[in-house]
């Protein structure tokens, strides 16, 4: 065994692992800090090298090429899906104790690169928290640490991730606790933390300590204010279209039979298309948010609203079609054009009223968006102050993101990165009642207790056997090759009991019930607590290759259940 | 103290295949050696206390074997003793003699008054004569702390008499039965009737058989239960 393998067995950590956790998240916000730098660097350099093409009439090619390269690549070479990837560490943290494949730690950064990089509308923030998650749940993999402390590690990743590429350390961890791992607990949130900072400090070392849209200060009145509430419900109502149409339209593409890189070049072409006359669409969109927040975005309203409408179908199309990418940065930027939008909508209506400039809506509806499509508030709350680099506009920014993600709540129960889950029952958060059911094997339940009994036994055989018992079922096995036949019931057995003349006169096979409902030992115990439910049983045999191996009840199951939750919720 | 997987699953009266799938996930603490886990006892003490999770060592629970096992009653009668010839003429002074005349046992006075008076309770509701001149007073709640393992005290009375028994036959043997547990008492008393549902057995207690002769009957009486089917 090799020492260094095994930190946990080292003297330093034998006791405590916090510290061990500590220390291992320094070196994940350090590589993930440098996955985030990575990404960001391939693609300016990408967008500078495209560049000079862009105003050629083939230039709608390049989003196509892109989407394709990077749907070739993930299905080719890496043998990935396609899409963000976020559902998928959420979902690996919940079932799997954060186990994510070495290959994701790179796969996503290099399709996203293409697809952003050729100009498809996504953004390069999923990319980068799978990659970051990836390393941590590799980092923990190398060192042999156990689920818990591989997901804390998971939850590292991300926060250093996103730290580093936003340089916005709370928003990383902040974005970890409330969408990634689902849970606030002091033992993960140090450690995330110091991932967080470590990420963000190594992006500032590399690309220096720029705040992503500076801006000058703004002057908030009280009218102000009470505009936020319009935006906020502008705000979810545009997150709510712009959820429905991603997943509108992944669907209907899912249904078309066309190679996949084919289908993202179509999308992508689409998406040059646009990008023709609106060419703010494409891309990850940063330049033109900036815009949008210093007031340097002159167009009229008509042309902001089509920019917006526009950037949610070109979203749609790189998204949904295959392109690889993330939801974050044009979230961000329909965010910052719905405030646009919303102010200038505000100065039509009501000239004389002096409303705060356009930036500082464009950053409370970047908020709105964030906080509505994620439905998560906090991450939209602090990710805003903390890339514009102020805290003037907390007030407005708190109730437009919570007002937002309450009315998104009300239409859409799920947030976008957790639909697909909510709907193929695979959220498991922590604590929660699907989690502890899921982590619960059968093996651990099965009572084997029962005497077997055989169909040909005559009654008077079976009265020592029950005297014996525990238990009122007997299984009832074939006696040449063991299989299950049924079941005897004491309940069966009662009224022979005490006539003697029918000791010998009776078999089991007579008294057996053959009609069994039974359930194997590698079903979901949801599953077999929704039958049990259904037939109103309290138990029932389990059944393997047509052998009985044991019987489950509710009763061992609520012990063990009420065990396990106590064990994964600290009671005191 | 070093634990092991099964000794800790053993304390926490669960299946090692839950306790191995918390170390996975690590929910519960341990320590790994050279491939081999353990874990330690002060720290799985906090630990369990902390989830409040039940946890009691094998060795700390009370040893089932330390606990008399009910076993068979001809050890039971042994240990009981055999007293001939007491006085009495109706349930009541029959009873008090045969208290009296207990000597093998070491009851204290008060333990002597209070069992008289539990048997007299037991007779007051039903009588325990059997039939066939067999009775078998108890009291009906275990004496505690009177007796560690079950006991049969044997009287044989100088002359029957009359003990209101189902068959209205006078009684002349008494087998007081004196268990720690109603489980043991009830356990006891099934044998007991077993031997004596037997005439001939009944017959054989008339002749008011030496100590040995009767326990080695009682002991073929048990051999026959004992043997499978």
């Amino acid at each position: 065994m090799k020492l260094w393998r095994y930190p946990a067995n080292w003297h330093l950590f034998r006791y405590d692992d916090r510290l061990l956790l500590i220390c291992m998240a320094v070196v994940v916000g350090i590589c993930a800090g440098l996955a985030a730098i990575a990404l960001n660097r391939a693609l300016v350099s990408v967008l500078g090298l495209l560049h000079h093409y862009r105003h050629l009439w083939w230039a709608f090619i390049m989003p196509a090429a892109g989407a394709a390269l990077s749907s070739l690549f993930l299905e080719k070479i890496v043998n990935e899906g396609a899409g963000h990837g976020v559902p998928e560490v959420i979902y690996s943290v919940s079932r799997y104790g954060g186990l994510i494949r070495l290959r994701s730690s790179f796969s996503r950064l290099i399709s996203s690169c293409l697809t952003i990089g050729s100009g498809g509308s996504a953004g390069p923030e999923a990319p980068v928290v799978m990659s970051g998650s990836a390393i941590g749940s590799n980092i923990a993999r190398l060192f042999n640490l156990n689920d818990r402390q591989r997901v804390t590690l998971v939850g590292c990743g991300t926060a250093g991730a996103i730290g580093a590429i936003f340089n916005a350390p709370i928003a990383g961890m902040v974005f970890t606790m409330e969408v990634i791992l689902g849970e606030w607990s002091a033992v993960n949130i140090i450690p995330i933390a110091i991932a967080a900072v470590t990420g963000t400090k190594v992006s500032r070392l590399l690309q220096g300590n720029n705040i992503a849209f500076s801006h000058r200060e703004f002057q908030i009145a009280l009218g102000d204010i009470a505009a936020c509430v319009g935006l906020a419900i502008c705000c979810a109502a545009v997150s709510i279209i712009l959820t429905r149409s991603l997943r509108g339209m992944s669907r209907r593409v899912a249904v078309l039979r066309l190679p996949l890189w084919l289908k993202a070049a179509m999308g992508g072409a689409i998406v040059g298309l646009i990008g023709i006359g609106l060419p703010d669409v494409l891309g990850e969109g940063y330049h033109t948010i900036q815009h949008a927040i210093t007031g340097d975005f002159r167009a009229g309203l008509l042309v902001a609203t089509t920019v917006l409408a526009m950037k949610i179908v070109a979203t749609a199309f790189t998204l949904g079609w295959g392109g690889s990418g993330g939801i974050f940065a044009p979230s961000l930027f329909i965010g910052s054009f719905v405030g646009l939008a919303y102010q200038r909508a505000l100065t039509h209506l009501w000239p004389t009223v002096g409303w705060v400039e356009e930036g500082c809506f464009a950053l409370l509806g970047m908020a709105g968006i964030i906080s509505g499509i994620l439905q998560a508030p906090l991450t939209g709350i602090f990710l805003i102050v903390e890339i514009t680099g102020g805290y003037d506009v907390i007030v407005p920014l708190t109730i437009v993101a919570a007002v937002s993600s309450t009315a998104c709540q009300y239409v859409e129960p799920a947030s976008f990165y957790l639909k697909d889950l909510v709907d193929k029952g695979q959220l498991l958060r922590p604590g929660t009642d699907a989690r502890v059911l899921a982590d619960i094997r059968m093996g651990e339940l099965l009572e084997t207790d029962c005497i077997p009994v055989s169909p040909g036994m005559r009654l008077g055989e079976f009265i020592p056997i029950l005297e014996r018992s525990h238990r009122n079922l007997f299984p009832v096995e074939d006696g040449k090759n063991g299989r299950f036949l049924g079941i005897v019931h004491l309940d069966d057995v009662r009224p022979y009991l005490f006539k003697t003349p029918l000791y010998d006169a009776v078999v089991l096979g007579q008294l057996m019930q053959t009609q069994v409902e039974t359930v194997g030992p590698d079903d979901d115990l949801i599953d077999v607590l929704d039958k049990m439910d259904a037939l109103k049983k309290f138990s029932l045999p389990v059944v393997a290759n047509q052998r009985f191996v044991g019987m489950i009840s509710k009763a061992t199951l609520l012990d063990r259940y009420r065990r396990e939750l106590m064990v994964q919720t600290r009671t005191t | 103290m070093k634990l092991s997987i099964q000794q800790v699953a053993d304390a926490l009266d669960l299946p090692v295949e839950t306790v191995e799938r918390w170390v996975r996930q690590g929910r519960i603490p341990f320590q790994r050696q050279q491939d081999e886990i353990h874990f330690r006892l002060g720290v799985l003490e906090r630990w369990a206390v902390q989830h409040k999770l039940p946890f009691h060592l094998t060795s700390e629970r009370p040893d089932p074997k330390e606990i008399c096992q009910p076993g068979s009653i001809h050890e039971a009668l042994q240990r009981g003793g055999f007293y001939y010839d007491i006085e009495g003429s109706d349930t009541e002074s029959v009873l008090q003699s045969a208290v009296r005349r207990l000597r093998d046992l070491e009851l204290s006075t008060q333990n002597r008054t209070l069992l008289l008076a539990r048997l007299l309770e037991r007779e007051a509701m039903a009588s325990t004569g059997v039939g066939k001149g067999v009775a078998i007073p108890h009291p009906r709640i275990p004496l505690e702390k009177a007796v560690p393992c079950p006991t049969i005290c044997t009287f044989f009375l100088k002359h029957a008499a009359p003990y209101q028994a189902i068959d209205d036959k006078p009684v002349f043997i008494l087998f007081l039965l004196l268990s720690p547990s109603t489980s043991a008492h009830l356990h006891c008393l099934s044998r007991l009737a077993f031997c004596v549902r037997d005439d001939a057995f009944v017959s054989f207690l008339r002749s008011r058989p030496a100590p040995e002769t009767l326990l080695a009957r009682v002991a073929a009486f048990e051999e026959q239960l004992d043997a499978p089917n």
